[in-house]
């Protein structure tokens, strides 16, 4: 079923496969340009945070910047929440140990993207104000459809936060030579600063440069491995054949995923896992208006494509300069510093120190920014959905709610902390696995459901999410990541690591047989109510309108 | 506020120019998701059920197989779609759009 256990880098980072030797050329330990670069980052993003700061007074500068965000600034924002270092280090990781089987997280990680603005992310502007539970719940009960959904949205952002903060202090202790407790605790800090004090206009301004350093530092080291390559493309896959030891078998698929459900389940966890990414989903509301949205999407899907193409470049073109080269082997054989380090040894070899201290630099500026729009959109979730819609029932006040939204920061942050020290030596690569299943499984099919089908009803739409999410984080544990990897038993229950297969059909049935079969008076409101949101989704009648900055 | 908007979806739920409108974008729509859907579908089709034909190296004798090109195909045509439905929108839906709109506001 699965072939050695590089199980779905994307967002795990090191976790368990990165030990803490230090980089070749210094890491960022003892690189001056690393912390040079770093330091200058974290002090241009700060006074960024002090300028939003003081243009932060709303519920809605809080959660969507005033709504005043270009199409040009969301759209590298929106690439910058895609890009995680995952992206970067696991990416290329993948590829450079298994070749071919990388090219479709690379593939169904763009291919996602016109889904999301074909189908949702116009709907979603002009229906809903901060998140997407604001347009599940339009038409139904709010207070349970809210309860429920901010389930699904809130497990999403946690396990996200989770694994993107192990593999933080991991790599960060790689990178700086800080003590883990300390990278930790320092990233979470950071990312506490810039939310509870800047809000969505800060966090957007932390992706886009974050973001905007990610493209250069890849396109930088693409322009130089073409040249080691006299830039002839072809030569970087020939080299790459003749030194891989997989040899022909790099080019061919099936080192990974060996079956072909494994296969399929893991393109419907793309295609639907990325629709339902409620950090992402938030970018949409900081536009003024659907237009926009549409433009800043398709402006994310060039950069993210852009940036993928250039990542089969350096998974590929890394075999040839590091895979037996001694500087960036341990005393076994290994890479130095696990198997994630692909790219920053790369760097290394291109452009030395100085190459190397800047890819780190970008690389923990990466996963900073990422943690940030984890946190706000839970925060939203905890303070507008929950606070404000459920419990306050639409009477809270605005300087209540953005109390509650701070407040939910802090503690988010320091629980990321807790949870953080507490799961170190633990493999997370289930936690990474959970967040994007839950969100494919629990929050697209509601989603998609609220905005097309006029037979959803409150009781569809919260069995329907609560099957979804039950069935994906049951099977992730039943599956061969927990049960067999955490547990320590001998056979998976479920046999694939990728539930979405099973648990995203699950949903959209339940959803379906739960609604059809919902006769009350409730129901048929609902039902009715349909024409009106299909008709606002279409062209955006009132929908709330941006402020400027 | 609400009943404001009540009034206007009730006007436009009977206009002809808006629903000609919404069902070009639905065409247009359908055509552009299927396409991205079937793209999905025979990316990770070939790579579940011919894994040998995928990793055949094209053209022959060289050092890349389908499966690449199939990846930066997949890539392009994500961007192409987009960049059709953000260009057809842009030019036919949101004058259209618009003009109807600023209608019923005079109305």
């Amino acid at each position: 079923m699965i072939k050695g256990t590089l199980l779905f880098p994307l967002l795990l980072l090191p976790s368990a496969s990165v030990t803490a030797e230090p980089v070749a050329g210094g890491g960022g330990g003892g690189n001056i340009s690393a912390v040079l670069t770093f330091v200058l980052f974290v002090l241009i993003t700060l006074c960024i945070t002090w300028w939003a700061a003081r243009r932060t007074r709303s519920r809605k500068e809080f959660y969507a910047a005033g709504g005043g965000i270009s199409a040009w600034q969301n759209g590298i924002a929106i690439s910058g929440d895609f890009m995680s270092a995952a992206t970067f280090l696991g990416l290329s990781s993948l590829l450079y140990f298994s070749g071919t089987d990388g090219l479709m997280l690379a593939a169904g990680a763009v291919a996602s993207w016109p889904i999301i603005l074909l189908l949702v992310a116009e709907r979603l502007r002009n229906l809903g104000r901060y998140t997407f539970i604001d347009v599940v719940s339009l038409r139904l009960a709010e207070r349970p459809v809210t309860l429920v959904a901010a389930l699904g949205s809130l497990s999403t952002a946690v396990f996200y936060l989770i694994s993107q903060l192990v593999g933080a202090g991991k790599l960060i202790q790689l990178l700086f030579g800080l003590d883990y407790v300390w990278a930790v605790t320092c990233v979470s800090s950071l990312m506490i600063l810039y939310v509870t004090f800047g809000g969505m206009l800060a966090t957007t301004w932390v992706q886009i440069i974050k973001a905007f350093l990610l493209v250069v530092g890849g396109t930088i080291i693409t322009v130089l491995m073409l040249q080691h390559f006299n830039f002839d493309l072809g030569r970087v896959f020939q080299d790459a054949l003749t030194i891989h030891p997989k040899g022909a078998g790099l080019m061919a698929p099936g080192g990974w995923l060996t079956d072909p459900v494994s296969v399929i389940s893991l393109g419907l966890t793309c295609l639907l896992g990325f629709v339902g990414l409620p950090h992402v989903l938030m970018r949409i509301f900081t536009v003024k208006d659907a237009r926009t949205a549409r433009k800043s999407t398709f402006y994310a899907v060039t950069i993210i494509g852009y940036f993928n193409l250039l990542m089969i470049v350096i998974g590929f073109g890394a075999v040839s300069l590091i895979m037996f080269n001694a500087e960036y082997q341990d005393a076994s054989g290994l890479l130095t510093g696990g198997r994630n380090m692909v790219v920053l040894h790369a760097s290394h070899y291109l452009g030395g120190d100085i190459l190397l201290g800047f890819i780190s630099a970008v690389a923990f500026a990466t996963i900073l920014a990422v943690v940030s729009g984890l946190t706000i959109s839970a925060a939203a979730t905890i303070a507008h959905d929950l606070y404000a819609k459920s419990i306050k029932q639409g009477r809270a006040t605005e300087k209540s709610e953005l109390l509650v939204s701070r407040c939910a920061v802090i503690v988010i942050g320091i629980l990321a902390i807790l949870f953080g020290l507490a799961f170190e030596h633990l493999n997370v690569i289930f936690i990474t696995n959970m967040a994007l299943s839950v969100a494919g499984s629990a929050n697209a099919p509601i989603l998609l459901l609220s905005m097309y089908w006029r037979g959803l009803t409150t009781r569809g739409a919260i069995y329907g999410c609560l099957a979804g999410l039950g069935s994906s984080v049951s099977l992730i544990i039943f599956g061969p990541q927990v049960w067999v990897d955490v547990i320590g038993m001998e056979k998976p229950v479920f046999p694939y690591i990728y539930p979405t297969v099973v648990a995203a059909p699950l949903a959209f049935f339940t959803a379906w047989v739960f609604s059809i079969t919902d006769r009350s008076a409730r129901a048929d409101k609902e039902r009715a109510a349909f024409d009106e949101q299909y008709i606002r989704s279409e062209l955006g009648i009132g929908a709330s309108e941006a402020a400027s900055h | 506020m609400i009943m404001e908007i009540r009034e206007q979806v009730r006007k436009l739920s009977g206009s002809t120019e808006y629903q000609a409108l919404v069902r070009r974008r639905r065409r247009v729509t359908c055509l552009l998701t299927a396409i991205g859907i079937l793209q999905f579908g025979v990316y990770f089709g070939a790579i579940a059920w011919l894994p040998g034909l995928s990793g055949m190296r094209w053209p022959e004798g060289g050092a890349v197989s389908i499966i690449v090109w199939l990846t930066v195909l997949v890539i392009l045509v994500s961007i192409v779609i987009s960049a059709v439905y953000v260009w057809w929108t842009g030019r036919f839906f949101d004058p259209e759009r618009d003009r109807i709109l600023k209608e019923l506001a005079d109305d």
